[in-house]
């Protein structure tokens, strides 16, 4: 299938980059893996005149811990990269998890992690997890950088925080702190390698008691864009997380979502796994954070 | 030459019939050698395009072409006008190739253009101006029935495009008799065939005269014949040559618009032209399988017996017709003749929707009704207290049985399908009441299918024809105009034809189907390449070695009957040192005064006939049947349904190459578990919500369960091509309610609409327990 014509171009440097996104603007679209552009540009819904392809970028592709302990993934770094990282493996296990469940393998050898936080997809898996674990980006531009919680990239249907002249360079996320653990459940029942219906996680840490001292709740799939469930996580937060109280917080979601109904579910069925794999995230978590589960109150 | 005749299960010459070769086009295939119609490259070959209907239902008030026509590049721009407006149609002509005056559904066609390239095509299409003038639209089939209705032709009053009624013994008797009445509504949906290779071809006209057709088509000759009718064209002027086809399942019988748009194009422009479908077009203009409102009433004795059957089918058409009146009737009639039925009643309405319209898919029609009555058995089973497995076996139709439509079962392996299905999936032991612990319930499910070997139909014929040539280096090849979707069939031809011949299966050839140079076939339809298309086979491949005998017998002065052939060797039986091989054999008959070459030749029509007016009749030559049994694992709060193992029975008469069989075997069952669980072309408003592998979603390697077991059943028809039977469609048939049996049984919901979503499951274990769909005895 033909495209139309457009300017294909192929930066070796930043500055070049930068001075090409100047010169073309919003008719240009940025390519990383493509995965999800060129399913838009063959399907009509952009229609730019020059790509920018990003892979001749220098040094956007590495997978490293930073001085501060956090993990550095460049934003060129594939999905399957990532997944197969032994770094990942043995320090951020819930990452390369979900990574896994991402699409197919031949997807995830293209897609890459900035390419797909750019996309600004809420239907798409990494971000509830990098919200629960409260990564950031580190965005570049010629005037300089800035650091972005990915609590924030996300503004609005396939819109992001990111500006004009803006390239997403980095993502970073924080250690594990001792007594947390984190994990993202994917629900799409119709096939493994489908969109999720409701894509939820969770990341818990306790305290020496057992109480919850720090929690947070990404989704995916319920609502313009990735979402924190920040009312569950108030009224989870600080408490000894009994079964009960984890169930009777879930249902606080329903305030924080608005998912549309589709090929993948009503929007009522969603508001309910939304609850259901919330809850279940929760569970998870916990236990992997070394608690014996969320035993009765 | 045989007619209808018996043909001996003789022992086999070469010992490969049975065996489990690879396929004669395996290394093609997987090295991507094969050329399928998008390869086909002519020079300056026409890029064409399609402009369609984005309106469900409207009146074409203006389309105006000249602005698309000035793009340069562009050869022809048509509508209508440029066509012989010939509508076609298999069994209803109501299909026009390009929109005459009005619109039908979203997708409809309305201009074509070709251009010497793509970007000028895309141009063109874009700058055709059209006016519509939308009209009343309906989805629903039940709707479009009802007074009132938007109408989609006025030659077709109240939306039906046809209807039946068949009534055989006393049904009201029936249901007199009966200790417990099962009542229900099914529905099913439009799936599509997701074949690797979209519906692609390439057409070139010039000078000779002829129109050259190279298209993933299904069964060449009735395609020529048909596009023949529409262009308004002798058949001998279309030379249609059947490339690789890259898997059809019902979707290639070229019912859709495509391959008239790229003829007439062709014919326009006297040039050769290319048209390769979008997936796109394929979702929202090919022609997917019919959904379906079936009103089901089965009452049965307390024994078990079933004494009566009553149906309601309601198919839904789509905008058009093809073949859907013989799906429909499908539906309605072919799953009687599985049990000893002897009482029933079915009327059946197939309705015009503004929608896609639908067609054939592995399985005509038979899975809807199985999913029905296969699920209403194990309801009953419930209300009689009998285990399922004894009920189907209580009546289950047997080797010798005259079915309630006349079927005339010579061979029957569906209680040894049923049994060992059951044995294999462990049915008593993977049966213990649901366990309640945790969000996960197993159960396990299982249903049995009947289908057909070829249908008696057209022109009162349901044979294939052959011809074996063999060579004078020995080597054979095998001509028969059935063609090769990607099923197989030129494999089992050379099984077959080496097997007859006596030559190793490594010599034997089988071309591809053209109709200027091999024989008539009627194509891959209805399960009959092996068994009809097999014994043409079989007739010539006996031919040529008589010839090979008798000119052996000559050069030994020797009788024919003394002689035989082996491995490509003809010697005498009681002087084996007497030998020559099949290659001097076949030179010394050429190369002498009056010479000629050794081609043998072969017809076969089964010995079925054509059903009455009350479609009574033995319609196939042969039936074959199958069982499948599934054991699922559902989570209850969320209402995911995970298959865990599937196991499914066929009875192939015999196998002829068992990996082959296997292969369809599982392929059958997963297409099976996307139309029981995931796949469904969604619709709003008449247009088609998922377009593309990413929202219609087909069975992903991770989603087939891990265990996916085919046993074959072999009782040995006596009819069959060393005593095969159909097998491609019938596998299909059971999967969806062996699934919904299982479900059943492992949270106690039934689902009677397909596909069984995780939603629909949440919403039914969310329902309170209602009574039982029972209704008691009247």
């Amino acid at each position: 299938m033909a495209l139309w014509p457009f300017d294909y171009l192929e930066p070796t440097s930043p500055e070049e980059c930068f001075a090409l996104m100047a010169e073309h603007g919003s008719e240009a679209k940025l390519l990383a893996g493509g995965t999800a552009l060129m399913q838009f540009l063959k399907q009509g819904l952009a229609r730019p005149r020059a790509l920018i392809n990003l892979k001749r970028l220098p040094g956007l592709g590495g997978i490293e811990v930073g001085p501060e302990g956090a993990l550095r993934l460049g934003a060129l770094a594939t999905h399957r990269r990532i997944e197969d990282a032994p770094l990942v493996r043995e320090r951020w296990p819930m990452l390369a998890e979900m990574l896994q469940l991402v699409a197919s393998p031949r997807i995830r050898n293209m897609a890459t992690i900035g390419g797909n936080l750019c996309h600004g997809d809420a239907n798409e898996d990494p971000p509830p997890l990098l919200l629960a674990l409260d990564a950031s980006v580190r965005v570049i531009s010629r005037v300089g950088e800035r650091l972005l919680p990915v609590d924030g990239l996300f503004t609005d249907f396939y819109e992001t925080a990111l500006k004009p002249g803006e390239l997403l360079a980095e993502v970073r996320v924080p250690p594990l702190p001792p007594r947390s653990g984190a994990v993202y459940l994917k629900f799409a029942p119709k096939s493994r390698q489908d969109f999720a219906t409701v894509g939820a996680a969770a990341f818990v840490r306790l305290a020496d008691a057992g109480r919850c001292v720090e929690l947070r709740l990404g989704l995916a799939g319920v609502a313009p864009t990735p979402v924190r469930a920040r009312k569950v996580e108030a009224a989870l937060q600080g408490q000894l997380l009994s079964e009960p109280l984890v169930r009777e917080a879930a249902a606080l979601v329903e305030d924080e979502i608005d998912p549309v109904g589709d090929i993948r579910g009503s929007a009522g069925y969603k508001r309910e796994m939304a609850k259901l794999f919330l809850r279940r995230a929760v569970a998870e978590a916990l236990r992997r954070a070394g608690a014996a589960g969320p035993g009765p109150t | 030459m045989s007619t209808g005749a018996r043909t001996v299960t003789a022992p086999g010459r070469s010992g490969v019939v049975g065996a489990r070769v690879p396929r004669v086009d395996g290394k093609e295939k997987v090295t991507g050698e094969a050329a399928y119609a998008a390869d086909i490259a002519l020079p300056r070959v026409l890029v064409g395009k399609v402009l369609r209907s984005p309106y469900p239902h409207a009146r074409l008030l203006r389309v105006d072409t000249s602005k698309a026509r000035r793009v340069p590049g562009v050869k022809a721009v048509i509508t209508a006008e440029d066509t012989p407006k010939i509508p076609h149609g298999l069994f209803v002509k109501d299909t026009y190739p390009l929109a005459l005056e009005r619109v039908r559904y979203v997708g409809d066609e309305v201009a074509a253009v070709a251009a010497a390239i793509e970007e000028a095509a895309s141009e063109a299409l874009e700058l055709i101006e059209v006016e519509y003038e939308e009209l009343p639209a309906v989805f629903d089939p039940l709707e479009a029935m009802a007074p009132g209705a938007p109408q989609l032709h006025a030659d077709r009053p109240g939306n039906i495009a046809y209807q039946l009624s068949v009534e055989r013994g006393d049904v009201e008797a029936g249901f007199r008799q009966a200790a417990h009445v099962i009542e229900e509504r099914f529905t099913t949906h439009a799936t599509y065939h997701a074949y690797l290779e979209p519906i692609a071809s390439v057409v070139s006209y010039g000078h000779t005269g002829k129109l050259t057709v190279w298209a993933s088509a299904q069964e060449p000759f009735m395609t020529q014949a048909e596009l023949a009718e529409a262009l308004h064209l002798p058949p001998s002027d279309i030379h249609f040559i059947q490339p690789h086809v890259g898997g059809a399942f019902g979707g290639k019988t070229m019912d859709d618009n495509h391959l008239y748009i790229s003829c007439l194009l062709a014919l326009k422009t006297r040039a050769a032209v290319k048209l390769v479908n979008t997936r796109e077009d394929e979702f929202v203009a090919s022609r997917p399988r019919v959904p379906t409102v079936i009103d089901l009433k089965v009452g049965f004795a307390g024994d078990g017996a079933i004494v009566a059957k009553e149906a309601r089918v309601v198919s839904d058409n789509g905008a058009y017709t093809s073949r859907t009146p013989v799906i429909m009737r499908t539906t309605c009639i072919r799953a009687d003749s599985l049990y000893r039925l002897q009482n029933l009643r079915t009327h059946g309405y197939l309705v015009y929707t503004n929608k896609i319209p639908t067609g054939s898919m592995r399985g005509f029609g038979n899975p809807q009704m199985h999913f029905a009555l296969e699920s209403v058995m194990d309801m009953a089973a419930r209300e009689l207290g009998m285990d399922p497995l004894a009920l189907r076996l209580r009546n289950a139709t047997q080797a010798g049985d005259v079915t309630v439509h006349g079927w005339r079962v010579a061979s029957c392996g569906l209680s040894e399908c049923l049994e060992r299905t059951a044995a294999e999936v462990g049915w008593r032991g993977a049966r213990p009441a649901p366990g309640a612990s945790g969000t996960k319930r197993r159960g396990v499910g299982l249903a049995c299918a009947t289908h057909v070997s070829g249908r008696r139909h057209f022109g009162n014929y349901d044979g294939s024809s052959a011809l074996v040539k063999v060579n004078e280096d020995g080597r054979v090849v095998v001509l028969s105009g059935e063609g090769d979707v990607g099923q197989g069939s030129r494999t089992i031809f050379a099984q077959i034809a080496a097997e007859e011949l006596g030559v190793p299966y490594e010599d034997v050839d089988v071309t591809m189907a053209d109709t200027e140079s091999t024989p008539f076939g009627m194509g891959s339809h209805a399960s009959k390449v092996t068994f009809v298309g097999g014994n043409a086979v079989r007739v010539a491949a006996a031919d040529a070695r008589r010839q090979l005998l008798e000119i052996t017998a000559r050069l030994f002065e020797a009788r024919a009957e003394d002689l035989a052939i082996q491995d490509g060797r003809i010697f005498h039986r009681e002087l084996p040192q007497r030998a020559l091989t099949v290659a001097e054999a076949a030179k010394a008959h050429i190369y002498r005064q009056g010479g000629e070459p050794v081609i043998g030749k072969g017809a076969w029509d089964p010995p079925s006939e054509l059903h009455d007016k009350t479609f009574y009749g033995n319609i196939s030559g042969a039936y074959p049947f199958g069982a499948c049994a599934a054991e699922v694992e559902v989570d209850v709060e969320s209402g995911e349904v995970k298959v865990l193992r599937i196991v499914s029975a066929a009875d192939v008469g015999r196998a002829i190459n068992p990996m082959l069989a296997e292969g369809q075997i599982e392929g059958g069952v997963i297409q099976g578990l996307g139309y029981a669980l995931c796949e469904e072309i969604r619709n709003e408003e008449g247009r088609v919500l998922n377009p593309n592998f990413s929202d219609y979603r087909i069975m992903a390697c991770e989603d087939i369960p891990v265990e996916v077991k085919a046993i074959l059943v072999e009782p040995v028809d006596p009819y069959g091509p060393f005593g095969a039977k159909g097998l491609g469609e019938l596998v299909v048939a059971p999967v969806a309610p062996a699934v919904a049996n299982a479900v059943a049984h492992a949270v106690g919901a039934r689902i009677t609409s397909l596909p069984i979503t995780a939603e629909k499951l949440f919403t039914a274990l969310r329902r309170p327990q209602a009574s039982r769909p029972a209704t008691p005895n009247r």
